[in-house]
């Protein structure tokens, strides 16, 4: 099993521990707080050839954004990058069409959720699914068993929860005539859960303050043989996300055999996400 | 020319039948299973078979929802379940999951697959993804403008349906999961407890972001104009009056459009008609510019209850010249009032007299559900309405 990284700063001491890097591409991507230009993906990639890099490209393509979206697959085709995890089927499409020899990763955020779909898009020539978050590890499980995907599932981070074209910022210190700010903390009122909201001009984000920490479920993916765990940087302290990646590698090198990781990192929080919850949506019975 | 396409949202049997009698072209509807209003009463088979015979006797259709985000056990038993309802007449089915749509495109020829606005799908080259994949209509996402509806209709030849009336997410549809996080309830499996309409704690104050509702009565030319293929209205929870009142009016604006009577009059009556059932504001939202400030709200949840909606005709007494109404909102003698019917008409009376079913005069009609006769000279068909005369 592979570990896939979304540093918010690029440091080889990190870059070295990592088998994959998660890179949002300028312009194109949201709910990411680190972006790159191309010229960027290009040097790093010269820089750390033995990285898997890929690409995130997830913003919502208008008809205006078609001609730059081909000619970036274009080029991040030269550059031999691992591949591209898209959001809008506009990317499937015009890989087909101009039979671009590029990887694609299936990555709609909330909607990456079963075994036939993964399948559908294996068959479209797409090579793997980034997991919802909102799925649990038996459904992942089944998943990985009966699709020939090459599965992603994002183990620590804070999960992006929602995206409104709408600027909600601007908005809302408009209407209080306050000096705006591009990120604003919100508060559940029943649950006490925080979020935060970003806004770009693309739109903005939400997503939970809570950071998700399943390293306990590390070792059971590995066991099922998933090709790739995820982790992102955005919420945890620098030194503690050094030596998680440092002890991450170590632990799946060494077979997910040492307890004392799943104790180290229960430093990250209690918040296991649904993994193990499963989500309703059937609140009372027809009569 | 074909005629532009008026689809509408039937949550029960009842709203189906009010939607075709007020002028729907078209229902959609969700089934026990795969819908995203999975707390709405939602059809039965049996349901789904007589709603089917009901609009085909007209030469109306109906579309049936399957647009979840399917999980692997939503998938088990969904094979059998299009097969039966394949079977109940349906016309098209409206799904977002791609592997859906491939499977009911190779096993049904005959019937019809639109891509649910679920998929958010925003410009060319996904509709065209779509298209090779044998979708026959695409749902917009709602964020586009009228240039960006245009451009995908022009370069895509593809039917295209937008929706047109009804209240509005904050997110971008399918991608939103603050239900599922704050409540556990499934946004994108029919139990989104639309979260954004809560009101936030924030360092700032309270914050919000709730949206207006939609309403594009003044832009049904430009819609037809521009090559749209359907224009949707949502609401499968709403209620009959709610319905009654929205279909007719923009049927009577579409038709008026195709007679050459549409005028700016006309729009402003039906603008005002449509403000009386409006339990929030409406704005045109994404359709002329990007939505600001101006289509939301900044103070919490803004619904309000409407009791302008009086009765419902269930039938008319020949022999003593009475319409006879369920009654659902307060009315009194003296009240002046307004019948709106199934085929567009509208009388303006005052109410001489109320009697029970006893035959004793009222002067109040106070017990919604209570069967009352009120003197009406002319016969008028049976789910007419009853309304306040505001205007």
């Amino acid at each position: 099993m592979k570990l896939v990284i979304d540093p918010l700063t690029i440091k080889d001491s990190i870059l070295k521990k990592a088998d994959g890097i998660i890179l949002s591409l300028k312009d194109f991507s949201v709910q990411s707080e680190k972006v790159y230009t191309i010229e960027q993906i290009k040097d790093l990639k010269k820089q750390y050839p033995n990285i898997e890099i890929f690409v995130n490209i997830n913003k919502i393509i208008y008809n205006k954004d078609l001609k730059k979206l081909e000619k970036i697959l274009l080029e991040l085709e030269k550059i031999n990058i691992q591949a591209v995890l898209f959001y809008d089927l506009s990317i499937l499409q015009i890989k087909k069409e101009k039979n671009l020899k590029i990887d694609l990763v299936w990555s709609q955020t909330h909607m990456v959720n079963n075994k036939n779909t993964c399948n559908f898009y294996q068959k479209k020539g797409v090579k793997y699914a980034l997991i919802s978050k909102e799925i649990t590890l038996e459904e992942i499980k089944e998943i990985q068993k009966e699709s020939n995907m090459l599965l992603m599932i994002e183990v620590v981070g804070r999960p992006s929860i929602a995206f409104s074209k709408r600027k909600l910022l601007t908005n809302f210190y408009k209407n209080i005539q306050k000096p705006k700010k591009n990120k604003l903390e919100i508060t559940e009122k029943q649950t006490n859960q925080k979020y935060e909201l970003s806004e770009t001009e693309e739109g903005t984000s939400l997503i939970r303050k809570e950071i998700t920490n399943a390293t306990q479920i590390i070792k059971e993916l590995n066991k099922e043989k998933i090709s790739y765990i995820i982790m992102r940087e955005y919420g945890i302290e620098k030194t503690i996300w050094e030596e998680l990646i440092n002890d991450t590698k170590i632990y799946l090198q060494n077979n997910c055999q040492n307890e004392e990781y799943i104790e180290k990192y229960k430093i990250l929080g209690k918040n296991t996400n649904f993994f193990f919850q499963k989500t309703i949506y059937q609140v009372k019975k027809n009569d | 020319m074909t005629k532009i396409e008026l689809l509408a949202p039937a949550g029960d049997l009842e709203r189906l039948k009010i939607n075709l009698l007020y002028g729907a072209d078209a229902v959609y509807i969700g089934g026990e299973k795969y819908s995203l209003r999975a707390n709405a009463t939602n059809f039965t088979l049996e349901e789904i078979k007589e709603g089917t015979t009901f609009a085909h006797q007209r030469k109306k259709k109906v579309y049936l929802t399957l647009n979840i985000v399917f999980h692997n056990e939503d998938m088990e038993e969904v094979d059998q379940y299009i097969e039966q309802t394949v079977k109940a007449g349906i016309d098209a089915f409206i799904v977002s999951d791609p592997f859906i749509i491939s499977h009911i495109k190779k096993k049904y020829k005959n019937v019809e697959v639109h891509l649910s606005t679920q998929n958010s799908t925003t410009n060319t080259k996904a509709v065209e993804f779509f298209k090779e994949e044998g979708v026959d209509r695409v749902v917009l996402a709602r964020e586009l403008s009228k240039e960006q509806i245009k451009e995908i209709i022009d370069q895509t030849k593809m039917d295209i349906e937008v929706f047109i009336h009804g209240a509005m997410c904050t997110c971008i549809s399918g991608r939103c999961a603050l239900s599922n996080y704050v409540t556990n309830r499934d946004a994108n499996r029919g139990g989104c407890a639309q979260v954004c309409r809560f009101a936030f704690d924030s360092e700032d104050g309270t914050f919000t972001m709730a949206t207006k509702d939609l309403n594009m009565a003044r832009y049904i030319k430009d819609l037809i104009e521009i090559g749209v293929t359907s224009l949707k209205i949502e609401g499968r929870m709403r209620s009959i009056y709610y319905l009654a009142t929205v279909i007719g009016s923009y049927r009577a604006l579409i038709d008026a459009y195709y007679n050459h009577t549409l005028t700016t009059k006309k729009i402003e009556k039906y603008e005002k008609i449509l403000a009386q059932v409006a339990n929030r504001e409406t704005t045109s939202q994404y359709f002329l510019k990007e939505a600001d400030d101006m289509d939301q709200y900044f103070t919490g949840r803004q619904e309000l209850s409407n009791q302008d909606y009086l009765g419902q005709v269930i039938g008319y007494n020949k022999e003593k010249k009475r319409i006879i109404i369920k009654e659902r909102n307060y009315f009194k003698v003296g009240d002046q009032v307004e019948l709106f019917t199934p085929s567009g008409n509208n009388y303006s009376f005052k109410i001489e007299k109320i009697y029970d079913e006893e035959e004793n005069s009222l002067e109040i009609a106070r017990h919604p559900d209570q069967v009352l006769q009120i003197p009406f000279e002319k016969e008028v068909e049976e789910y007419s309405m009853m309304r306040k005369n505001n205007r």
